[in-house]
């Protein structure tokens, strides 16, 4: 069964950050890797090339990297799982929106719910249900 | 937000206590007033400031209101607009909508837009998210807010609120003129299709803006959610405060604006 979330969001990358990420996602690396542990995965690929892809999707924010002590490799890990990643990108689409069209949210008509108290939140859940 | 309040306030207060000190310095010139001034003369004083300050506030409220409306047709005009569908279309007619706009892109939008001729625009991911009903409810409210010129309303209360900043009172009235427009929008939807529906669509895109982070502008919510539920509705009214800093707050424009006055009369001598 597909995993939408992960098909989603990897739909999201460039062609080889997706393979990359798909990889990272489905665990198919220990949860800490270096470069040269993709590229054993990918072996057509030159290292630089792995190398330079890794470093983007941690520019991004999808990996995170931190120096290895003693060495000038880097470990990486997968900074969000694929739901958090769509939530993210869900975000920044609706923060354009807004940047876009600015003053229209001016007379829209839904308020954030997380703004009520939760006794508030109840009352409007219990409210809405048919 | 309060550091452009307060640097209002700063910059006021510079000018009055420069404003006052120039004016020490002519005190027993003529025709600055002192203290031998007779009631008369500070009544004829106070007048034309007050005159002068409301000419200026008046002109800066028109000019900052114009502005943001023209802000606000520049975003309008830019959004990604399409024919509705025909479904869409006939339920907008059906509860009254003369002018509908149907936003060609994946984002929850419901809203009213437009200074002079006020429409309702409605996004195509809402009609996947919203069930007729609902839809509905939406549409009614919308439909009030532009039968109310509400974009202009709130353009020209938020103008109004800033360019009179030292009279928090119009601060407090632009609030509870977005809660009594939310509010009286909602209880039309609530009468042509009940509270359920309206409560739903509620919960349904205020869900969908707390995950993506967006800022509602009204904060009316909890009102809202009274309102659905049958409470009675607080009365509001300005806090004893707020009365103050707005008198006091316009006792220090009129005295900025008399000393200016009386500074020009002497220059202009």
């Amino acid at each position: 069964m597909p995993n939408k979330p992960l098909e989603a969001a990897v739909s999201q990358l460039g062609p080889l950050e997706g393979r990359i990420m798909r990889l990272v996602w489905e665990g198919k690396l220990q949860q800490r890797f270096v470069v040269r542990d993709m590229q054993k995965l990918m072996p057509r690929l030159a290292y630089t090339t792995v190398m330079t892809t890794l470093n983007r999707l941690a520019e991004k924010g999808i990996l995170t990297a931190t120096a290895v002590p003693g060495r000038r490799a880097h470990q990486y890990v997968a900074a969000v799982a694929p739901s958090a990643f769509l939530a993210r990108g869900s975000r920044r689409e609706a923060d354009a929106m807004v940047r876009r069209y600015g003053d229209l949210a001016l007379v829209a008509f839904a308020d954030r719910i997380d703004r009520l108290s939760p006794a508030q939140k109840e009352r409007l859940r219990k409210l809405s249900r048919p | 937000m309060m550091l452009i309040r307060a640097g209002l306030w700063g910059s006021f207060a510079l000018l009055l206590f420069s404003c006052e000190r120039s004016l020490q310095s002519c005190l027993d010139a003529q025709p600055c007033l002192g203290p031998a001034a007779g009631a008369r003369d500070w009544l004829a004083l106070g007048i034309a400031a007050g005159r002068f300050l409301a000419a200026s506030v008046g002109s800066a409220w028109v000019l900052r209101t114009a502005w943001l409306a023209f802000r606000h047709m520049h975003a309008v005009n830019r959004l990604p607009l399409t024919t509705p569908p025909d479904h869409l279309r006939s339920m907008a007619e059906a509860v009254g909508i003369r002018r509908l706009r149907f936003i060609d892109e994946d984002v929850t939008a419901a809203c009213c837009a437009g200074i002079l001729r006020p429409s309702v625009y409605i996004s195509r991911d809402l009609l996947t998210k919203l069930s007729q009903l609902e839809l509905r409810a939406v549409l009614i409210h919308e439909m009030e807010h532009a039968r109310g010129f509400e974009p202009l309303r709130r353009a020209a209360w938020r103008g109004a609120a800033e360019i009179g900043f030292f009279v928090p009172l119009l601060g407090w009235a632009r609030v509870r003129d977005v809660e009594r427009g939310e509010l009286r929008a909602d209880r039309r939807a609530i009468k042509a299709v009940g509270a359920q529906p309206v409560a739903s669509a509620l919960w349904t895109l205020g869900s969908e803006l707390a995950l993506t982070g967006i800022a509602g502008f009204s904060g009316t919510m909890d009102l809202r959610v009274s309102q659905l539920a049958g409470d009675a509705l607080p009365r509001r009214l300005p806090q004893p405060d707020l009365l103050l800093s707005s008198v006091l707050g316009t006792a220090f424009a009129l005295a900025l604006v008399g000393c200016i006055a009386e500074i020009a009369g002497l220059a202009l001598g």
